[in-house]
Order: C-alpha cells, then structure tokens, then sequence
C-alpha cells in the first residue's frame, strides 16, 4: 500500500478475536485499509459481517473476551497499537477520533439536559471549564441543525431525528480528525434519514472530516461515500472508489449484493444471495464466499489475497489474480 | 373508489378510526391517540397493496385492526360481505384463520421454546385438525412451500438455530397453515439482511399470486415496493393521502408528502454524495392533535393558506385510477 501524503489513517492487518464458549470468533480477520483527509469511508457488510467490531476495535472500545487483538494503526504520525489504554484515552479517544454509536440516541442520559452530556468529552477528555465547553457546544449545535435553546433540554423533550443531531454533536464537539459513525440513520425514517445525510454532507463539506461511515445499507452508504469497503465474515473483500463500486462492482459478491438492491426506476426485479454466511468460528478454509459464490473455481479453496486491478482498488478474489498479472 | 368493478372485493375499510386513549392515574382520560383517523379502502381477492408510510403514521395499527387485535372505535371492516364486529364464536374462530400475519420480527414472533414441529402443529389444533398424520403432510406441506425443503432436518430445530431468512420462512409457513384468503405482512424484511430481502420479498409475491391470495404489504420503504405489489397506499398521520397503482404513485407522484418521500431517497449512485436532498422542514404532527385541515399542511412546500390549513381535503383523482388527498387538484385552485 502506498501512503500518500494526505493518508490520515492507515490500518494493516487489523485483527479482534472473541473467545466465546463455543470457540474463537473471528469478527476482524486481518483488515487493511487507509483514509485519506477529508474522505468518507463507508464500511458496508451485512449483519455478522465484523463492521461494528471494527470500529470497536478502532475506537478500542473493547468488551473482555478478547483473543487476540493486533495489528498496525497509525494516525497521523501516532503508532495508536503501542499506546497503553491510559495514553490511547488522552490522546486519541474522543480527541482525534470520535464514534457515534449504533442505538446511540436511545443511550442519551434521561436525566441529565442535552447541553451537558454534549459537553462532557470537552471537560472529561479537555479538562475544559464549563462555561468554555458550552460555548463550543452551542456552536457544535448550530453545525447539526440543533437549535441553541434545545441546550437545556432533556432527551425525552427531542424527536429521534433531534436526539440523533445531539449525538453526531457529541462526536463532533471536540472536532476530531476522524468521526465512525456506526449505523447512524437505521433506526430513523425516510425523511429524517435523508436530513441526517444532509448534515453530515455539510460538516464534511466545510469542517473538511474525515468520516468512516458503518452501515448495512447500500443506499445510504452512496448518500456520504468517497470509498467503500465491502466486509464479508470478518474479512474486506473489497474495497474501490464509490463510482467503482457502485456502478463497475468487481469482487463477485459485491456484483450480487449491489444486484439485490431494490431500485425505484428499474423495471428488472432485483436478485438475491442464495446461502447464508459463514459461521465466523470456523470459517471456512480459502476463500469464505466460495459456498455462495456462482463463478468460483478450483482455486478458491486457497485463501485469496488481495489483487489491485486498479489504482486504490483491492479485491480479494482470484478471480483477479491474472488480470493483475497481466497489468504489471 | 369505484375503479375496478368487475373484481371481487375481499376486505373493505369504511370510514375506519383506531384511536387508543390516554388516561390519567389510570382511569381519567385526558385524550386520545388517533392512530388510524378515518380510513377508507378496498382490497380485491388475490390483489397485492402495499401501505407505505412513516414510523408512527398508523399503518402498523391498521393491520392490526384488520388482524381483529384492536376494536376499532369507529366505522367498520368488512371481510367478504360479513362485518368484522358483529363477528362472534365459530365465526371469528373462521375469520382469524383466514387471515395469516406475517410479523415484523421473526425472531420475537416465534416462540423460544418451541420446536419448528410444535409451533406448526399450535395453529392446527387450536382450529381444529386433530388428527396427526393431517397435521404432518399439511406441516410438511408449507415447509416445501416456503423452500425449507430440508424439512426433516428443520422441524426438530428451535428458533434460535434458525438464521433470520430461516426464521421469517417459518413466520409464513405459520400464516399459510390454515389456508388463508388474505396475508397481512407488517414490515416482513425490515430486520433481515440486504441479500436475504429480496429472496423473502420473491417468496411472499410467488406464493400470493400461486394462491391468489390478497396481500396486504406494511412498509416504511418505498424502494422495496415495485415489484412486490399491484398498488400502494400511501399513508400520513393517520389517514391514506395517496391512493394509485404502483408505477403510477412511483413515476408520477401526486401527493407534495409522496413528492417529497421520493425526493428524500435515491437509486444508488455515486452522485448521491455530492448533492444534499430537499426534506421538508418539521416533523408528523403529534397524534393527539392533529393539525386542522390537511394534516401534512405545516410542512408542505405548497401548502395554500386559507384552504389546506382549514379545509380537509377530499379525495381527488388527477390522472385515471390515481387518488390524491390534497387541495392542490381542485380546479379552483389551479392558477
């Protein structure tokens, strides 16, 4: 991987590991990508596909059956895999890289008012007075679309679409290089959905961040996306610019699930993804798509590594191995 | 709505309203949620609609009204020329098995501690089949229907080693026990996966038309609903505003809240991150009170003062077999 000067993240070979009673789940199985400033990565993949560990494993976020947990992170010119959990919180968490959580709008302390709980990573992580973090509050506010007079409001006081507003400002408030936001807009309506994207369209327009977008629809992942990383059984399988992806799909998964997305103006009926994923305590030997895959062949009972058939373009698939060759 | 006469009309809303109240201290009321505020519809046998709306719109509550779980408070079904409330014993025994309900999440619809046999075998016997070799080859026979075609291997299986698109197999199965004449499906693939939908969709849309059954589709997204229903009713605040079948509503949209539901989603494209979308400002009117006159006037971007704030609007019929609810099409409007 080549690191371009604008690469404010760059992630090798990450890898989080569950110990569960019934073995090793591997939900993050050796992930490798890079974010450049002011670019949005929408990490895509379906349920169980490792998405949401990711970003825990990001943000180390972690619960405690941890296996293994390795890998390279760097940020910027910060090496964040060496730094002890101490330092990791000061330096990094909520500092420089922020997280909206999934559900995060139903976690919203009941009773505490709205303005305060946004302040709260300014004083616990900045050490900041209050009336200093209120004032950046009220600005972060007017960035979302928050009315300043909700400050004093409770959560209960908000409409799911507000509530959602306040977390994105409770990430966005310390203005960190890097916002995850973890299925910002799944649990909202279709309009409420669409002014949501609205803002976060805006904040990365003209506060130039840099977001890793998690989510398991396509449709909303086209609303914010620059690159798109298509996870499947812990593993990225491909990763393209959003025009590559979205119109000229390589990997064979990515070409069935961007099939089986309804559109509104298609007169063909979309399709589907026969099979079920893989367990992701034993995945299967070589490639993990192989069982649902309609163009595998005799190689893919071997791992596949990822091919490069363009430029910042990776496909784990064999399929690609001499059109790589053929190229170089 | 007169419109198809010559097709058998199965299940016919009149003038429907479920409010539920709210009390205080338990026994003051001191109003009610008008969740379904006076709907009218027909549904002809072996038709598939879709009621496309927003969380909190009424559409769940007017499946379940349909399904007989809510009274409604006033105005009636009726289902096959028989009134749904004067319905009593045997006879709403007869109706709720003629009614299957697809639930939302497979998971919490079926039973924990039942085995896939078990929780098949519950509706038969409850209506009556008691004879277990019947209850088999029926069992065996939806099973195949909903392609679990391993049933061997599933019926020993509780829910929780079933995968979601497994789950929701069963969910149908179940509705399609007792031979219904009509399937009421409220968000059926809202909690599945992208690749599992379409399959689930494909399935619920053959076995309707294999059938003919009448398929009442609950949804909250209008880009699933193409090609999984013959018409779409569109739903706000409690009352249908739009009416049409379903490439009419898609291609051209009467209604400004369907105008601006279209407006607010995007066929896939990587265009979509450079332009934000035009959403209407504020949000449903609370179901308490409802706001005076058309119900989406406070956020409509044409709404005309005087008329929509005052007046409700009746229905009006812009291009043939499309109903708008919206003052827009009245001709004393046009300028």
């Amino acid at each position: 991987m080549t690191q371009s000067a604008d690469t404010l993240l760059q992630v090798s070979d990450l890898t989080l590991h569950y110990r569960t009673r019934r073995g090793t789940a591997r939900a993050v199985d050796g992930v490798s990508f890079d974010l450049r400033r002011n670019e949005a990565l929408v990490v895509l993949g379906e349920s169980g596909s490792g998405k949401s560990s990711l970003a825990k494993a990001l943000m180390r976020l972690l619960p405690r059956n941890i296996e293994r947990f390795s890998g390279q992170v760097m940020l910027g010119d910060t090496d964040v895999m060496r730094l002890g959990d101490e330092a990791f919180r000061k330096q990094v968490q909520w500092n420089r890289m922020a997280m909206v959580m999934q559900a995060a709008m139903n976690a919203l302390n009941p009773v505490v008012r709205v303005g305060e709980q946004v302040a709260e990573p300014l004083r616990v992580h900045r050490g900041w007075s209050k009336e200093q973090s209120m004032e950046r509050v009220a600005e972060t506010f007017k960035k979302v679309g928050v009315s300043t007079d909700f400050l004093q409001r409770y959560p209960f006081e908000l409409s799911g679409g507000m509530r959602q507003r306040v977390v994105l400002a409770m990430a966005l408030v310390t203005e960190p290089d890097v916002v995850i936001l973890d299925e910002p807009t799944s649990a909202l309506d279709v309009l409420t959905q669409a002014s949501i994207m609205n803002v976060l369209k805006r904040i990365k327009r003209e506060e130039g961040t840099s977001f890793i977008l998690i989510t398991h629809d396509v449709a909303t992942s086209s609303e914010l996306a620059d690159r798109v990383a298509l996870m499947y059984a812990g593993q990225i399988v491909e990763i393209s610019d959003a025009r590559d992806f979205f119109h000229h799909p390589a990997h064979p998964y990515s070409k069935m699930l961007m099939d089986s997305v309804p559109r509104l103006h298609q007169s063909e009926a979309p399709g589907f993804i026969p099979g079920e994923p893989p367990d992701l305590i034993d995945p299967p030997t070589g490639c993990r798509f192989a069982d649902r895959c309609p163009s595998r062949f005799g190689k893919c009972s071997q791992d596949p590594p990822a091919f490069s058939p363009g430029e910042r373009r990776r496909v784990r698939c064999w399929l690609y191995e001499d059109e790589v060759a053929r190229g170089s | 709505m007169e419109a198809e006469q010559q097709t058998e009309t199965l299940l016919k809303a009149n003038n429907l309203h479920t409010w539920f109240d709210l009390r205080q201290w338990g026994f003051l009321r001191i109003g009610s949620v008008r969740a379904v505020d006076g709907v009218d519809f027909e549904l002809a046998r072996g038709e598939a609609v879709a009621f496309v709306g927003e969380s909190g719109c009424g559409k769940s509550t007017l499946a379940r009204t349909l399904l007989g779980l809510h009274r409604p408070t006033s105005g009636d079904v009726t289902f096959d020329g028989q009134e749904l409330s004067t319905l009593k014993g045997e006879a709403r025994q007869q109706y709720l098995a003629s009614v299957g309900y697809v639930q939302q999440d497979p998971f919490g619809a079926l039973p924990p501690f039942m085995d896939v046999r078990r929780l098949l075998s519950e509706p038969l016997i409850i209506h009556g089949v008691k004879d277990r070799d019947t209850q088999e080859k029926r069992i065996r026979q939806v099973l195949e229907e909903v392609r679990l075609t391993q049933v061997d291997e599933i019926l020993p299986k509780f829910p929780h080693m079933l995968s979601g698109g497994q789950q929701q197999r069963v969910v149908i199965a179940r509705a399609l026990l007792l031979e219904p004449s009509m399937l009421i499906a409220d968000e059926p693939v809202s909690m599945l996966d992208a690749s599992v939908r379409v399959e689930i969709l494909n399935l619920l849309r053959n076995i309707q038309k294999q059938r003919s059954l009448t398929l009442a589709f609950i949804t909250h997204d209008l880009s699933t609903v193409r090609h999984y229903a013959d018409r779409i009713f569109v739903m706000y605040a409690g009352r249908i505003v739009e009416q049409a079948p379903v490439e009419k509503l898609l291609d051209s949209p009467q209604h400004p809240y369907t105008q601006s539901l279209l407006a607010a989603i995007a066929d896939v494209d990587a265009d979509n991150a450079l332009e934000e979308r035009e959403v209407p400002g504020g949000e449903p009117p609370s179901l308490l009170k409802p706001p005076e006159g058309c119900r989406f006037h406070p956020r409509c971007p044409k709404a005309m003062a005087g008329t929509c704030d005052i007046k409700d609007p009746p229905w009006f019929e812009p291009e043939a077999d499309h109903f708008s609810a919206c003052w827009l099409h009245d001709e004393a409007h046009r300028r």
